[in-house]
């Protein structure tokens, strides 16, 4: 069943996506093909226009790509499981965590999606298709070049910490919605309101948490000795290495709580409108 | 039997929308829920169909509480469109067949044809009363054992309701039931069985269309009216 919802949650999106995607290469691969042009035509004003004015267009499409995937996969969930389509989601004889789980993996499916397109078409612009591939390169060779062992180790760790990170972004978005969206369906009015409001309280929230456990866990992340520029440099790297993999870990934890907590209420306390 | 509420209370705030219903349906019955607005009849039928949790009491249907195995033999439609709108006809067909194993696509197919309902066109391109009756013939194209229909013929033209009141009769079997919920009572009158009166919540009365007009002399129109009098 898991599957079939998957099907269908992708299956509602993917023409929107498809534009936005054929949209954002259409243009990279004029703005590719602008900057060949402008190679073997120097010094013509009316070509610098143009590419500027395809390089706005483009930079506007790369940002629009990160942003279409947040408001359409928020805006699925919303129509899908609160409003209106709720009434038949809710009545299918599948369990509410595989409604959440094909959520959640469709969402994974298009931040992954416009992640990869995204990067294809950055490289494409940029008239470097393959850069991300490069980016990988240059980082090994920044490991490499560490001047020390406290570096290289520093380094290695920041570089994990970054891709569980990405890894796990499309997730904590997920979660922090499905659990907004879940404690404005126990409301009998203004659903929507009361989950945008719990939305901006759980973030606040959260970062109180964050900080307070931070503090707690790495007392020398409030050290006055980091304004005093006292503090060697193999202990700084250990300390941000520390703190951020905390605050990664805590991240995880309250999105995961969030979740469990968005399919209980959905599971035992659905009200729709 | 195939309904069973013992002490249901559902609240809503400070508003209580039903109280102590206590309410038993056998298998085999078209019964009318029938009651003005803001009586309850929604909720009632939002309880059985999983959409709404009690607040108190007890829901049975087939002997099991509302979950996941009622909702395999519950075939509910809402008094509101709830098939998703990029979808065309044939996908919501799928879509049904896909999710519900007592789906007959043959039926739907066959229903679809009979009310000149084009399988390619798109739920959005269409008006909410052809929007209403595909969803009923989704809804009727499964062989469950309780249909719940909530407002069934409010939104379609009288042409249509004769069709759709013919539907449900033809395709629910023996084993099976049918609650209704509507206004529209004179139109339903001749095919129910059993009515429930519902008024703020609670239920003031459950018999057969016959007792009614044995018993009251008069038509189960004319006793709502009578009943619900402003």
């Amino acid at each position: 069943m898991l599957g079939k919802l998957i099907k269908y949650d992708l299956m509602a999106d993917w023409k929107k996506y498809s534009a936005l995607y054929a949209a954002t290469l259409l243009v990279s691969v004029m703005m590719f093909t602008m900057g060949k042009i402008k190679e073997s035509i120097r010094d013509n004003q009316i070509l610098k226009i143009v590419e500027g004015m395809f390089g706005v267009v483009f930079m506007m499409l790369i940002v629009a790509i990160g942003i279409a995937v947040v408001v359409l996969t928020v805006m699925r969930f919303y129509k899908n499981v609160v409003r209106d389509e709720g009434y038949l989601t809710h009545t299918l004889p599948v369990h509410t965590w595989q409604i959440l789980a094909s959520k959640l993996i469709s969402a994974y499916i298009w931040f992954l999606s416009a992640f990869i397109i995204g990067g294809i078409c950055i490289g494409i612009g940029m008239g470097e298709p393959f850069w991300f591939f490069n980016l990988f390169e240059e980082l090994a060779d920044a490991i490499s070049s560490a001047s020390n062992s406290a570096e290289k180790t520093f380094i290695i760790h920041l570089l994990t910490i970054i891709i569980i990170s990405i890894v796990l972004f499309p997730f904590f978005i997920m979660a922090h919605t499905y659990f907004c969206f879940a404690l404005g369906n126990l409301s009998n009015s203004h659903k929507l309101g009361i989950a945008v409001l719990a939305f901006f309280g759980v973030n606040i929230a959260e970062n109180i948490i964050s900080t307070i456990i931070l503090a707690f866990l790495v007392p020398s992340f409030i050290d006055d000795r980091w304004e005093n520029e006292m503090m060697p440099m193999t202990e700084v790297f250990r300390i941000s290495n520390n703190v951020m993999l905390i605050a990664l870990v805590i991240s995880f934890v309250i999105s995961l709580g969030f979740f469990i907590a968005s399919e209980r209420i959905f599971a035992k306390k659905l009200n729709l409108e | 039997m195939l309904i069973e509420c013992k002490d249901l209370n559902k609240s809503f705030g400070s508003k209580q929308a039903l109280q102590n219903v206590n309410l038993n349906v056998e298998r085999g019955k078209i019964v009318g829920l029938l009651g003005p607005n803001g009586s309850g009849k929604t909720t009632l039928i939002k309880i059985l169909s999983g959409i709404l949790t009690a607040s108190s009491g007890e829901a049975l249907i087939s002997g099991k509480p509302v979950g996941i195995e009622t909702k395999k033999i519950v075939s509910y439609l809402p008094e509101r469109t709830y098939l998703n709108e990029w979808m065309s006809v044939r996908q919501a067909v799928s879509f049904f067949a896909d999710f519900y194993s007592d789906f007959s696509s043959e039926t739907a197919y066959d229903m679809l044809e009979r009310l000149n309902i084009n399988p390619a066109e798109r739920l959005k391109t269409m008006s909410k009363g052809t929007r209403e009756k595909v969803q009923l013939i989704l809804v009727m194209s499964r062989n469950a054992e309780l249909y719940l229909l909530d407002e069934p013929i409010g939104g379609v033209d009288p042409a249509a309701r004769d069709y759709i009141l013919k539907t449900i009769l033809s395709n629910y079997s023996e084993n099976a039931s049918v609650l209704i919920s509507t206004h529209l009572i004179s139109d339903i009158e001749h095919v129910l069985d059993d009515v429930i009166f519902i008024k703020y919540g609670c239920v003031t009365l459950h018999s057969t269309v016959d007792e009614i007009r044995e018993q009251h002399g008069k038509s189960v129109d004319a006793l709502f009216r009578e009943v619900f009098a402003c």
